[in-house]
């Protein structure tokens, strides 16, 4: 169907037709053509295995996702998914509720997390459908794809 | 008089979101309502000037869950309004296709959302800490699922290769071969799933059903058949609505669908299974008789192993459909527009969705009507937590509520197709 994944993966997780959920998609097509070769970068529904086997085989993952942290809209966290538990990241719209987090979670409990994964977890004003991005998450688009060109360049050099 | 209250902000593990208000007076169950709180979707609205070939791709996008159900729906609904019949390969890949929703719908239902309640966890994230084997296995087969899906409906999520009158393109014998051979695992790993849910704790619970799915003489129902239950309704699908009505209720922004003359009824896995038994495959039939199961089922919390029945069958339907398929000369069949109405009726992996269309001279939909199968349910979950939970009341607090969940769960409610959503509320009085 698609090309094989590469060893390094940015997972753009959204739906481009529900406000600040665009957010994952975006980022992934803002780094397009700035990426090196060991690098894929794709847009993911979220659905939970699919998004899993997206995690199967990888040498490092950066899962990329609008939220609710209850932050101010455009806040960025980082979180290391290797050193502890994902939060709720409030992505109960979709999947029969089961999503980024629980994705991520499933592949620790299975032993399937890949060695390096990180999550960039935007917090997100809407998710309406129809909606465009809101001012704030735009903003943070190419906050985030300089955050994960830096993490991408830092671990494993592959840059 | 003791008065308790259990609240739950809302029920996890259901598409879309909701709230259930149960109200426990003197040791009976007075009251128990399912109230809805997303906005409602205006599919019908959305699809009212729209060409009739774009009615499969918008409807596929009503669940991310179910997306081949809709579309399976809405082609067969405009092929009758056109009057063409969609038959030999062509219909075999639709067959096909449905099967790898149900063994991906049933799949992740089973083993995400439903065996934690049985086994008494929050969710699969923390069953698969103690179950890695078994969770891998419900992943294993969920992919099968996706594999048919993505093969034939040229993507796994809101598949885009159905139109009205077939495909737009249609799979070689050799593309669909290494599909054969995921599927003969993902057989086997459906005949291990039906024996370890059989073996699960099944709380006793039998409830006396109207029971209203399609039935078709020559296979299971999936795409095809007349709307038959177990009192005696035995109706063309063109005649839904002069039996089943949509009401309005306050509480909630989906419509509530009745019979008109017996009120609630039943759809999903437990109606298809206890009205079609014979049609199963005689492997599915002998696993269903050791697993204990009887030709009908009337408890709801054995819908699990219904389930899985449904995904044993599926498996073993998607290989002799694949043996049997034949490259079809085209991919459709040509048709021309024309002032008509039409009416499709399949079974999704929840039970009954009928569509309705009708359509002017140039083929624009002029109106729209879908009656998904959760709305059709929502009257018989509120029934059976009336009738049940009455049983469960000397369950401490948290046990109970986790029941509540659990009996709702049994359903695979879809609440956003059904317009739809959750939150609990067991008010003791």
């Amino acid at each position: 169907m698609n090309e094989p994944l590469r060893p390094v993966r940015i997972i753009g997780v959204g739906n481009r037709d529900r406000g600040d959920d665009a957010l994952g998609p975006l980022v992934v097509q803002a780094l397009q053509d700035r990426l090196p070769e060991s690098v894929s970068a794709v847009e993911h529904s979220g659905e939970v295995s699919g998004l899993m086997d997206c995690l199967e085989g990888a040498e490092a993952v950066y899962l990329v996702d609008a939220a609710v942290m209850g932050l101010e809209p455009g806040s960025v966290r980082d979180f290391d998914a290797r050193t502890k538990p994902l939060p709720s990241l409030g992505g109960n719209y979709s999947s029969h509720a089961l999503g980024l987090s629980e994705a991520v979670e499933l592949a620790r409990a299975l032993d399937t997390l890949p060695p390096v994964c990180r999550v960039f977890a935007v917090e997100a004003a809407t998710f309406e459908a129809g909606e465009g991005l809101s001012a704030a998450v735009d903003a943070a688009i190419p906050r985030v794809a300089e955050a994960l060109l830096d993490a991408i360049t830092q671990e494993g050099g592959h840059a | 008089m003791s008065r308790k209250t259990i609240k739950v902000n809302y029920l996890a593990r259901v598409e879309g979101e909701g709230a259930l208000s149960v109200t426990i007076r003197d040791g009976r169950v007075s009251n128990a309502e399912l109230r809805i709180f997303e906005p409602p979707r205006f599919f019908e609205g959305l699809l009212r000037g729209r060409d009739y070939s774009e009615a499969p791709d918008v409807t596929a996008r009503i669940c991310g869950i179910c997306p081949v159900a809709y579309q399976m729906s809405s082609v067969n609904a405009m092929e009758n309004a056109l009057g063409i019949e969609v038959d030999g390969p062509l219909r075999a890949l639709r067959r096909l296709l449905y099967c790898g929703e149900w063994i991906e719908s049933h799949a992740l239902h089973i083993y995400m959302l439903h065996a934690p309640d049985f086994l008494g966890y929050a969710g699969a994230v923390d069953m698969a800490r103690d179950y890695p084997d078994v969770v891998k296995r419900g992943l294993a087969l969920k992919k099968a699922g996706n594999a048919i899906m993505a093969l034939v409906g040229g993507r796994e999520i809101h598949p885009i290769n159905v139109r009205v009158g077939g495909f737009y393109r249609t799979p070689t014998r050799k593309e669909l071969a290494p599909l054969a051979e995921t599927l003969k695992q993902a057989r086997e790993d459906a005949l291990a799933t039906v024996r370890w849910t059989a073996g699960l704790d099944i709380p006793e619970a039998e409830r006396d059903y109207h029971l209203v799915a399609l039935h078709h003489p020559d296979e299971y129902p999936m795409n095809a058949g007349r709307i038959i239950s177990n009192r005696g309704l035995d109706i063309a699908v063109e005649d839904y609505n002069q039996h089943f009505v949509e009401s309005h209720v306050q509480r909630s922004t989906a419509l509530h669908s009745h019979l008109r003359e017996h009120d609630c009824y039943l759809v999903g896995p437990l109606a298809r299974y206890s009205l079609n038994f014979d049609q199963l495959s005689p492997l599915a039939r002998e696993a269903a008789n050791d697993a204990g199961l009887g030709p009908t089922c009337a408890n709801p919390f054995q819908s699990i192993v219904v389930r899985s029945i449904e995904v044993l069958y599926a498996c073993d339907e998607a290989l002799r459909l694949i043996e049997a398929y034949e490259e079809p000369v085209q991919p459709f069949v040509a048709h021309q527009p024309r002032a008509s109405e039409g009416f499709g009726c399949t079974e999704a992996p929840r039970g009954l969705l009928f569509h309705r269309y009708r359509l002017n001279a140039e083929g624009q939909i002029q109106e729209a009507q879908i009656v998904p199968p959760t709305s059709q349910n929502q009257p018989s979950i509120e029934a059976d937590l009336k009738e049940m939970v009455g049983n469960w009341l000397d369950l401490p607090a948290d046990a109970l509520r986790e029941r509540c969940e659990q009996t709702i769960r049994n359903y695979d409610p879809c609440i956003s197709c059904a317009t739809h959503f959750l939150k609990l509320d067991v008010r003791h009085e």
